[in-house]
């Protein structure tokens, strides 16, 4: 199936989507899966740390998103609204994940790309950056990476996660001396 | 959604980090596509508490869409329970279910799609004095508004929501404060009280 081809990507706003799938045309929907899938299938791969449970939770939240669509009160933000769809589905599946037994897998994807000077190197601190990240209790990722990588405020993060802002800072702080303590530990090690 | 100001000084270090995992990720190529076959598949039926009566949940009129595959398993398992004799069970509208006494986490077989059976499951909550009772759970994305209760009696709450089998955790939202089902096991989450936990299983009792 063929989903993005004639479609208007860049010239239609995201509300102008939202009403044409609204109004039937389902596969404008493809549109808003495009038009969003990179940006916060990065989210969902730092905050799950395999790209299969990534690829599974934007999956779900897409899908979630298509069919509370008619909830959606302010089209034209629908990357906001759908990004809330998408953490509560990684929130969701890091707390399931966080009761098996925890047991890092090299994502090669997610860490592809290594070039520069000094590629092993490069490569060896991917790594451990990512390893690092999983070790965070989950509260602790999800806020570090809405902090520090998607860049949002405090208060965008509290309408995100329903979660106050001074418990979000706290986390961050606990977030950043955990991981400056795990990374630094294997750099001296 | 972007952050317009630096809310703190940013540390080397983490900027460092932060800016690592900001590159890019790469996805599967056929994601799109999977999105969108996705949009086609059945999932879980929206089923929604009557109410515009007070009626006992088993008395209410129910509408289940199930696909054409699915409404001819359920047709032929009623022939064939037909031809066994089983006249004992009862019919309700157009789907014939197996009805069992209403009583709390009653599971009701209703169809089946892409082989995982989807089951009724019912949730009851005993409070008085209250305005408001809604579901929260991952069945419904934590959404507070998505599963509001009936209250069907006086400190009688319910609601009915066709589920795929497996294990879900949720929470009851009480005039807007999180309570547990004390008669399910509770499990710690990571964002503060516990969450009771109920196994949907497509067993008729």
């Amino acid at each position: 199936m063929t989903l993005t081809r004639g479609l208007p990507i860049q010239n239609d706003s995201d509300a102008e989507v939202v009403a044409r799938v609204l109004e039937g045309d389902s596969r404008a929907y493809a549109i808003l899966v495009s038009r969003y899938r990179a940006q916060y299938g990065r989210y969902a791969v730092r905050m799950l740390g395999s790209r299969e449970d990534a690829e599974e939770a934007l999956q779900d939240a897409f899908v979630r998103a298509y069919r509370s669509l008619a909830k959606c009160d302010d089209p034209e933000r629908f990357g906001p609204w759908f990004f809330r769809i998408l953490a509560n589905r990684c929130r969701t599946a890091g707390t399931r994940r966080s009761r098996r037994e925890k047991t890092f897998v090299s994502d090669d994807i997610a860490l592809h790309g290594a070039s520069e000077e000094h590629p092993a190197e490069r490569t060896a601190w991917r790594e451990e950056l990512e390893r690092a990240l999983q070790r965070l209790d989950t509260d602790q990722r999800e806020a570090f990476l809405l902090k520090h990588v998607e860049d949002l405020g405090y208060d965008e993060m509290a309408t995100l996660t329903g979660v106050g802002v001074s418990a979000l800072k706290m986390r961050v702080k606990r977030a950043c001396e955990r991981l400056r303590l795990l990374l630094h530990e294997v750099q001296g090690g | 959604m972007r952050c317009k100001v630096a809310e703190q000084l940013r540390d080397p270090f983490i900027e460092q980090i932060a800016a690592e995992l900001r590159r890019p990720v790469r996805l599967d190529p056929r994601f799109d596509d999977r999105v969108m076959a996705a949009l086609e598949a059945p999932d879980v039926i929206p089923l929604h508490p009557d109410r515009q009566t007070r009626r006992p949940w088993i008395a209410r009129p129910w509408t289940i869409r199930v696909s054409p595959i699915a409404a001819m398993a359920v047709a032929a398992a009623f022939v064939g329970a037909v031809a066994i004799g089983a006249w004992q069970l009862r019919p309700i509208d157009q789907v014939q279910m197996a009805s069992q006494p209403a009583e709390p986490g009653v599971l009701i077989p209703v169809a089946t799609t892409d082989g995982e059976p989807i089951v009724v499951q019912q949730f009851t909550f005993h409070r008085k004095g209250v305005k408001s009772i809604a579901l929260v759970g991952e069945f419904n994305d934590w959404d507070e508004t998505a599963t509001p209760m009936t209250e069907v009696s006086e400190g009688v709450w319910e609601v009915s929501l066709p589920l795929r089998a497996g294990t879900y955790e949720f929470q009851y939202l009480v005039d807007g404060r999180r309570e547990t089902d004390p008669t399910l096991p509770e499990r710690p989450s990571d964002f503060g009280s516990p969450n009771s936990v109920i196994t949907v299983s497509p067993r008729v009792r």
